[in-house]
């Protein structure tokens, strides 16, 4: 048994005085779990074409993308804050990627200036949002204007270029890796998926980064150090983000600076839908993935029943909205009074 | 013990009970405010004091029992309900906005939904008497109070009061923040209020001020009316004897003296001390293996002084340094303090102690984590030990890591907080108020804990408003009173009446104290003045 967030086994509970509303916490964690589930089966039903290797790897390489540009803004809800320049970050490593691949760049350099200038953005958003007590709301969503229009000026709006061709491997969905027939991205994100619940789980920082969230003031006082919980979990997003950035370039389509903008609303969909609390203390990038999955076979679901990109848009939002009355009303809101 | 007002009450309580959930504030309270009079209101912590101010401020409407105006039944269902009666508070808590100016601060919530554009002539003119007469300058008035003094501020929200009409004036330790020269202005001002007819209800912990003010007082103590006394049986040992009622300082004294211990052996020494700016300074030695107790009446310095020790709040002047093998290291902080081997146990549980999402093994864990791990990966199965162990020791129930800690009782979540910082191993453990709102069962398994600690070597310093607890388990007693500490009682000394009197800025003589002792009690205790 270990002391995870997750709640504990129920044997031990039945010698216990009862626990406040543990078995709803339960049974909505197995529902989040099995929607995705649901969702295939549903999915297979109404749009045949999907039961397939291709159809199930294209799938998961969407769900890549999303995953990772997710990892972000999970662990920001989860101290309590939000990320909302992880757009912006995904544009940026795009841009970069493809006008300084076309200008004859080696690609690990490429990659070490992403990498730089992510940590460089991860770091402002966490040493803004805890030196002068600014909301997290408002730190990255300057963090974001100021990195897409740094990239405009830097690259004099002319943000086309060229892409490797092992990035339009990665992420198409007959691509294998080392002979598994696997496409890299795909590869890439069940890579970060366990470290980052390694990290969630197992680590000291891990535990840190749940009692940030869950009370700032008693953290304080048991010696965790909020500024660098908030520079390490806004930089690790903002990788994360890039890496999703980097992958996106691998669509046919050409950069752009504004690539990743859709991925404010899907990221915080996943997370919703995955049932991380938004007061923060509580959720798992698990839950997240869960989250991804079911948001991609929608937004597939709607697109095989041929509703346009405008139809899908209000569904996602009837959708979302319906998610945050089934369990938006936090359990914690009521524990913590 | 009651006298009769002589004319009907401006403000009466008749048999006002108050309940918070389960928990009783105030029971069968019988207060009547004459026309005229200043009416002092004093009690312990936890007597009901406040919760006589709030029901009169309409804070707070009583579960039983009728609050009169003039004779008349009133509902107070609101602050602006009990201004229509004329009933004006003024708070210890110098409440005022820094957003807008002192003239708008005073006249705050006159106005309707359309704000007036500028505050007339007359506001004004109104507002600039009241705190000449208070002897500050009316600049107060223009700018904006951010940059004011403590002093500064509180004239503003008694400006604030003095100026609408009222016919009770509640000082709820107003005078606190005030300095010597305009707490004397101000009780010239209502001096001459009080000949016009108007009353006061005067809430204040410092005896010397109640002498000079009352014309009556009522005494409250654990949420009932002992009574109300004239001025002339209004002396502080009166009051004090009141407000004590019983006592059990016999039984204590035994054990506390007893333990004494070696003066000569301190771990932990506040030297130079002042706990907020302008404080009187004052040395402290906490002597090691003994249990210090922290007391003192709410507000009064006594959570100050805890805090400057653990390192979690700066001094105002002056050093903390705590032995470390045989050199005094200064306290700097509470990171700096804890690898020093101080742990601090926080006092607001769910503000300060506890991750409410998390599970009672991470709660009790956090602080220790670091040590179960390698290179940032901790062993679950050795944290778990751990956790069960300080679990077994202090008797958590359930004994069950998993279990999400909101649904512990108040008294097992704050042995797991005490768990949190025990497991750290501490030389010196700094509790800050752990026993506050814990039942009587928890409380034992505390005391004897305590006990078993300072057996083994730990010194213990731990903050109590409740003057029994203080008592029943510490070697010594330190009492704050005006930010600092007052009076360090220990051995023969170490009596309830001493630490009441300590707590109100008095010294119980030495000879009195001992007679005491033996003979049983509600009779006068005489008090030095």
């Amino acid at each position: 048994m270990s002391t995870t967030i997750t709640h504990g086994d129920p044997s031990l509970a039945a010698a216990s005085p009862p626990p406040p509303k543990r078995r709803t916490a339960r049974a909505s964690s197995v529902l989040v779990y099995l929607s995705p589930v649901a969702m295939f089966v549903v999915l297979t039903l109404t749009t045949p074409g999907v039961l397939s290797t291709t159809g199930v790897m294209s799938l998961l390489v969407l769900a890549s993308v999303l995953g990772l540009a997710a990892v972000g803004q999970t662990w920001a809800v989860m101290i309590g804050g939000i990320d909302l320049s992880i757009p912006a970050t995904i544009g940026m490593a795009n841009v970069l990627v493809t006008t300084l691949y076309a200008e004859g760049w080696g690609f690990p350099r490429i990659v070490l200036l992403v990498v730089v200038v992510s940590l460089a953005i991860g770091t402002a958003n966490g040493l803004l949002s805890s030196l002068f007590g600014l909301h997290p709301l408002v730190v990255t969503l300057g963090m974001a204007s100021l990195v897409t229009g740094s990239v405009l000026v830097a690259t004099d709006g002319n943000t086309g270029g060229d892409v490797p061709g092992f990035i339009t491997d990665a992420v198409s969905p007959v691509g294998s890796v080392w002979g598994i027939g696997v496409p890299a991205a795909v590869i890439l994100w069940l890579a970060t998926l366990a470290v980052v619940l390694l990290v969630e789980r197992r680590t000291v920082f891990g535990r840190r980064l749940y009692a940030l969230g869950s009370n700032e003031r008693a953290a304080r006082l048991a010696l965790v150090r909020p500024v660098v919980v908030r520079v390490v979990v806004y930089s690790v997003g903002a990788l994360c983000a890039s890496a999703a950035g980097v992958l996106l370039a691998g669509f046919s389509g050409g950069a752009s600076v504004s690539i990743g903008d859709p991925y404010l609303f899907s990221t915080i969909t996943a997370v919703v839908v995955g049932g991380t609390s938004l007061l923060g203390g509580a959720g798992t990038y698990a839950r997240t993935v869960a989250g991804v999955l079911v948001t991609t076979m929608f937004t597939t679901l709607l697109v095989g029943l041929e509703i346009g990109p405008n139809m899908q848009q209000v569904m996602l939002g009837v959708a979302i909205l319906l998610l945050i009355t089934v369990y938006g009303r936090d359990r914690h809101v009521a524990q913590r009074l | 013990m009651s006298t009769p007002p002589l004319e009907p009450a401006v403000v009466e309580l008749a048999g006002i009970t108050h309940r918070y959930g389960p928990t009783v504030a105030l029971s069968d309270c019988r207060l009547s405010i004459a026309p005229g009079e200043v009416h002092g209101l004093v009690g312990e912590n936890g007597s009901g004091k406040s919760t006589v101010v709030k029901l009169l401020s309409g804070i707070m409407r009583p579960t039983e029992g009728e609050v009169r105006v003039g004779g008349k039944a009133v509902d107070l269902r609101s602050p602006a309900a009990a201004q229509r009666h004329e009933i004006v508070t003024v708070f210890q808590e110098t409440l005022v906005s820094d957003e807008c100016s002192g003239l708008d601060n005073v006249f705050a919530g006159t106005d309707g939904i359309f704000r007036r554009a500028r505050s007339g002539r007359a506001e004004r003119e109104a507002a600039e008497r009241v705190v000449a007469s208070l002897g500050a300058s009316p600049a107060i008035l223009q700018s904006s109070p951010h940059h004011l003094s403590l002093a500064e501020r509180q004239v503003l929200t008694l400006t604030r009061a003095l100026v609408r009409p009222w016919k009770l004036l509640i000082l709820d330790e107003a005078t606190s923040a005030l300095d010597l020269s305009t707490r004397d202005r101000l009780f010239a001002v209502l001096a001459d209020h009080r000949r016009e007819g108007r009353s006061v209800l005067f809430v204040s912990h410092r005896m010397d001020e109640l002498e000079i003010l009352i014309d009556r007082a009522t005494v409250q103590r654990s949420g009932r009316t002992v009574g109300t006394v004239g001025k002339d049986e209004a002396t502080p040992a009166r009051l004090l004897s009141m407000m004590s009622g019983r006592s059990d300082a016999g039984e204590h004294h035994v054990r506390a003296g007893a333990r004494s211990r070696q003066a000569a052996d301190v771990v932990l020494r506040g030297v130079d001390l002042s706990l907020v700016a302008q404080a009187p300074a004052f040395d402290l030695d906490v002597r090691r293996g003994e249990i210090l107790g922290i007391g003192g009446l709410d507000g009064q310095g006594g959570s100050h002084l805890v805090e400057v020790l653990a390192g979690v709040r700066p001094t105002a002047s002056g050093r903390v340094e705590v032995d470390r093998d045989g050199s005094w290291t200064r306290v700097t902080g509470y990171r700096q303090a804890f690898r020093s081997g101080i742990a601090y146990v926080p006092g607001k549980r769910q503000e300060e102690g506890l991750f409410p999402s998390m599970t009672v093994g991470d709660n009790l864990s956090m602080a220790t984590l670091p040590r179960h791990a390698r290179a940032g990966l901790f062993r679950s199965s050795s944290v778990l030990t751990r956790v069960r162990e300080e679990m077994t020791r202090l008797g958590v129930v359930p004994h069950d890591p998993s279990y999400p800690i909101t649904g512990l009782s108040g008294g097992n979540a704050q042995k797991v907080l005490v768990g949190r910082w025990l497991a750290a191993e501490p030389d010196v453990l700094i509790l800050n108020d752990p026993l506050r709102g814990v039942d009587l069962g928890t409380k034992r398994d505390f005391y004897a804990l305590l006990r078993e600690l300072t057996e083994a070597g730990t010194t213990v310093v731990m903050l109590s408003t409740e003057i029994e607890e203080l008592l029943t388990c510490c070697d010594r007693v330190a009492v704050c009173q005006a930010e600092r500490v007052f009076d360090v009682l220990e051995g023969e000394d170490l009596t309830y009446d001493a630490v009441l009197a300590a707590m109100f800025g008095r010294h119980v003589s030495d000879e009195q104290s001992s007679d005491e002792q033996s003979s049983d009690h509600d009779t006068h205790r005489k008090v030095t003045l």
